[in-house]
C-alpha cells in the first residue's frame, strides 16, 4: 500500500469537498481552541496565584490562624483566643524557629487627612515585617520594636493609598487620623498588589500590632501570625510540634477540635490548586463537550459520504483494495480533517490567549501540554467519528457497489 | 491466462427456489487472446464478469487465473490479484468526480507497491491519448475520453488481463469505434481483453466470440483477426 498516495489523496478530498470539510472542521476548532484558551487561563491563574504564594509565604514558613479551618467571619464573632504570647511561646520551644510575628487586622476603617476620607484595612504588624513577609518599605520607614512595645501611635501605608490620601503632597510626617487615634505616617509601603484573596495590598496601612490591639480595636488577642524555620525540611515536623503545643495552650481536651489552624506551604499550594480546578478542570470538560457535538456531526458527514462514494469504494475494491484498506482509507479521512481542523483550533487558541492576555492583562499561559491535549483531543474525535463510517465503506459488496 | 470449469452460480429468490445464473461454465482463454462474450440481458454475463474478475465468489468449479487456482483464496489475496493481473473498464467509467485524470488513474497504485506511480500514470494516460489533459477533471472531459481515462486507470499496474463490461455502451458511435481500436491495439501489444457486449456488431472485432444464454456458454466463432481488420477497412 502506497501510504504518501493515500495520505494525498484524503488531502484532496478535504480541499476538493470544501463545504463538507467545513462542516466536519468547525466543532472541532471550537472546541480546540476553546479548550487551549481556557487552560491557557487556568494555567496563567494558577501560575500567577502560586507566584503570589510563594512571593508572600516562603517554603521555610508556617501560618497559624485563629479559628479551627474557617477563614471568614463567623456568625459567633471571631475566635480570640489567640495571643501574641502563643507565638513568642512558639519561637521558645518549636526547634529551628528564627522568627515570628503576629498580625492582627481591622478592615474597612475610614481613614482621614484634612478633608480627604479612605476606607481602607488597617493591619497590625511587628516590626520584623520585611524579614517575616517578605514585606518593607519603599519610602521612609518600617516602625521599630520599641514602637511595637510601647504601642506608638505611628503607621506605614500603602502607595495606592498614600496616593489617595495626600495627592501630591509628601506622605511622610504628616498625620492621619483612624476615628479619635492620630497616626503619624514613617514610611511608604513596598508595591505589592492584588493578593490572592483579591485584595489591594496597596491600598492598606500597617500600624504596630499593640497600636492596633490596644488603641483602635480594643481587644488583647490576634488574628494570625508566622513562624519563620531556619530550613524548610523542618516544616512538617514544627507544624506537628505547634499543633501539640498549641493544644496545650490553648486547654483543649483530646476530643476538641482546634481552634487554630496550621498552614504550611504545601498545603496553601493544594488549597491554591483546589480553588483553581474550575479554571483547570471544569471549564476544558465545557470544550469536551463542543468536541463531542464535532464527532456526531463528522460521523453523520461521514455515513452520508459513504452513501454518496458507494460507486467510488466498488471502483477502489476492483482495482485492488483490501476490507482493511478501504477501513484504513476512511479513517485516515476524518483523521487528517480532524488533525487539521485541531491544528487550526490550536493556532487560533494560542493567537486568542496571547492577544486576550495582552490586551487585558489577565496572565494567560499556554503551555505544551495544553496543544498536545487539544491536538489529542481532535485526533481521537476523528479516529471515533470515523469508526463506523470506516467500517461501513469496507463492508461493502464490490459487486453491489458498482451495479 | 483463464481456465474455468464446471462454474455454477445461483442467488436465492425469496419465494421460489434459488435462481441458477452460471450453469456449468467451461471455458479456457490462452494469453493474449481477445474474447467477446455476448448475451442479451439476464444472461447471466455480468455475473461471469464478475466472477471472472474475482469480485464474486463461485459456488461449484475450478477457475485458475494465471496459472493460479482461486478457489478458496482470502478476499485479501483477491484484491492483490486484481490489483496485480486484473483491469476493469466498466460501462458507466466510474471516475472519481473532482479528481484529475492522473489522480484517477493513479488510484490502483494506492493498493500496489509499485514505484513512481506518477510516472506510471503518465505513462497509462499517454498510452491511451490524453497526455494532454491529464490535469482536467472528468467533469471536463467527453466521455470517449473518460472511458480512456478508464483505460489508462485499468492499465497501470501492467495488468495481463483486462476486462471490459460494454465499454461503449454509454458512448456514442464515433467514440466507440475509436475506443475499440484502442482495444485493438492494446490486444495487439499482447494484452488478453475479455469485453462484455450485447452488440454483436461490437463482438465481431474481437477474434473469439463466445454466446451466453440463459446461463450456459456456447462458442460462436472463431474469427481470424485479419479478416477482422480488413472488415474495419470496409
Amino acid at each position: 500500500m502506497n501510504k504518501k498516495l493515500l495520505f494525498a489523496g484524503s488531502a484532496r478530498m478535504m480541499m476538493r469537498y470544501k463545504m463538507r470539510t467545513f462542516f466536519m472542521a468547525i466543532g472541532i476548532i471550537i472546541g480546540v481552541t476553546s479548550l487551549v484558551f481556557m487552560r491557557a487561563m487556568g494555567v496563567g491563574a494558577e501560575q500567577a496565584m502560586m507566584d503570589t504564594v510563594n512571593k508572600t509565604f516562603s517554603i521555610s514558613t508556617i501560618n497559624l490562624v485563629a479559628g479551627g479551618g474557617h477563614m471568614g467571619p463567623r456568625s459567633d464573632g471571631p475566635v480570640t483566643s489567640l495571643k501574641v504570647a502563643d507565638f513568642v511561646a512558639l519561637e521558645n520551644q518549636v526547634d529551628g524557629v528564627v522568627l515570628q510575628g503576629a498580625m492582627q487586622w481591622f478592615p474597612g476603617q475610614d481613614i482621614r487627612y484634612q478633608g480627604n476620607t479612605r476606607q481602607m484595612a488597617v493591619y497590625g504588624y511587628t516590626a520584623n515585617t520585611e524579614a517575616v513577609w517578605q514585606r518593607g518599605v519603599m519610602e521612609g520607614e518600617y516602625f521599630t520594636d520599641d514602637e511595637v512595645q510601647s504601642a506608638s501611635r505611628v503607621a506605614v501605608i500603602g502607595r495606592r493609598a498614600a496616593d489617595a490620601l495626600f495627592g501630591e503632597e509628601a506622605p511622610i510626617g504628616k498625620q492621619i487620623q483612624v476615628g479619635s487615634v492620630p497616626l503619624t505616617i514613617k514610611g511608604i509601603l513596598e508595591l505589592q498588589g492584588i493578593d490572592t484573596h483579591g485584595a489591594d495590598k496597596d491600598d492598606e496601612i500597617h500600624v504596630p500590632v499593640t497600636t492596633l490591639m490596644r488603641r483602635l480595636m480594643n481587644v488583647d488577642h490576634v488574628f494570625a501570625g508566622r513562624i519563620v524555620l531556619d530550613d524548610p525540611s523542618r516544616v512538617e515536623a514544627a507544624a506537628e510540634q505547634i499543633n501539640t503545643i498549641m493544644r496545650e495552650r490553648h486547654s483543649l481536651a483530646d476530643s476538641e477540635p482546634p481552634d487554630f489552624v496550621v498552614l504550611t506551604p504545601a498545603l496553601v499550594q493544594d488549597i491554591v490548586s483546589n480553588a483553581n480546578r474550575v479554571l483547570l478542570q471544569y471549564l476544558p470538560a465545557a470544550a469536551g463537550v463542543a468536541l463531542l457535538v464535532a464527532a456526531i456531526v463528522i460521523a453523520n458527514i461521514m455515513l452520508i459520504a459513504v452513501k454518496e462514494r458507494v460507486p467510488e469504494i466498488g471502483v477502489r475494491k476492483a482495482v485492488g483494495a483490501e476490507d482493511g484498506q478501504i477501513n484504513f482509507q476512511f479513517l485516515t479521512e476524518t483523521v487528517v480533517v480532524s488533525l487539521t481542523s485541531g491544528l487550526f483550533g490550536a493556532g487560533i487558541g494560542i493567537v486568542a490567549a496571547v492577544g486576550y492576555g495582552s490586551v487585558s492583562g489577565v496572565p494567560m499561559v499556554v503551555t505544551i501540554g495544553s496543544l498536545s491535549l487539544g491536538l489529542a483531543a481532535a485526533v481521537i474525535v476523528g479516529v471515533v467519528a470515523g469508526f463506523l463510517p470506516a467500517k461501513q465503506a469496507s463492508g461493502l459488496n464490490p459487486v453491489n457497489a458498482l451495479r | 491466462m483463464i481456465e474455468m470449469k464446471g462454474i455454477c452460480k445461483s442467488y436465492p429468490r425469496p419465494d421460489e427456489g434459488p435462481l441458477q445464473v452460471l450453469k456449468n461454465i467451461e471455458i479456457n482463454i490462452s494469453d493474449g487472446e481477445y474474447v467477446a462474450i455476448v448475451g442479451p440481458s439476464g444472461s447471466g454475463k455480468s455475473t461471469l464478469m464478475n466472477i471472472l474478475g474475482l469480485l464474486d465468489h463461485t459456488e461449484s468449479g475450478d477457475y485458475t487465473l494465471g496459472g493460479e487456482s482461486v478457489s478458496g483464496l482470502s478476499s485479501a489475496k483477491l484484491a492483490k490479484l486484481r490489483n496485480q493481473k486484473i483491469g476493469f473498464v466498466f460501462q458507466q467509467f466510474h471516475l472519481l468526480p473532482r479528481t484529475s485524470a492522473i489522480e484517477n488513474v493513479e488510484i490502483p497504485l494506492v493498493y500496489s507497491d509499485a514505484d513512481n506511480p506518477g510516472q506510471r500514470a503518465i505513462a497509462a494516460l499517454e498510452q491511451v491519448g490524453l497526455g494532454d489533459r491529464m490535469k482536467h477533471f472528468p467533469e471536463e472531459l467527453s466521455g470517449g475520453q473518460q472511458q480512456r481515462v478508464a483505460i489508462a486507470r485499468a492499465l497501470v499496474t501492467d495488468p495481463e488481463l483486462i476486462l471490459a463490461d460494454e465499454p461503449t455502451g454509454n458512448l456514442d458511435k464515433a467514440s466507440g469505434e475509436d475506443l475499440m481500436d484502442l482495444f485493438q491495439k492494446l490486444n495487439d501489444d499482447g494484452r488478453t481483453i475479455v469485453m462484455i457486449t450485447h452488440d454483436e456488431n461490437l463482438a465481431k472485432r474481437a477474434q473469439r466470440i463466445v454466446r451466453i444464454d440463459d446461463g450456459r456458454l456456447s462458442e460462436l466463432s472463431d474469427v481470424d483477426p485479419s479478416e477482422s481488420q480488413m472488415g474495419d477497412v470496409v
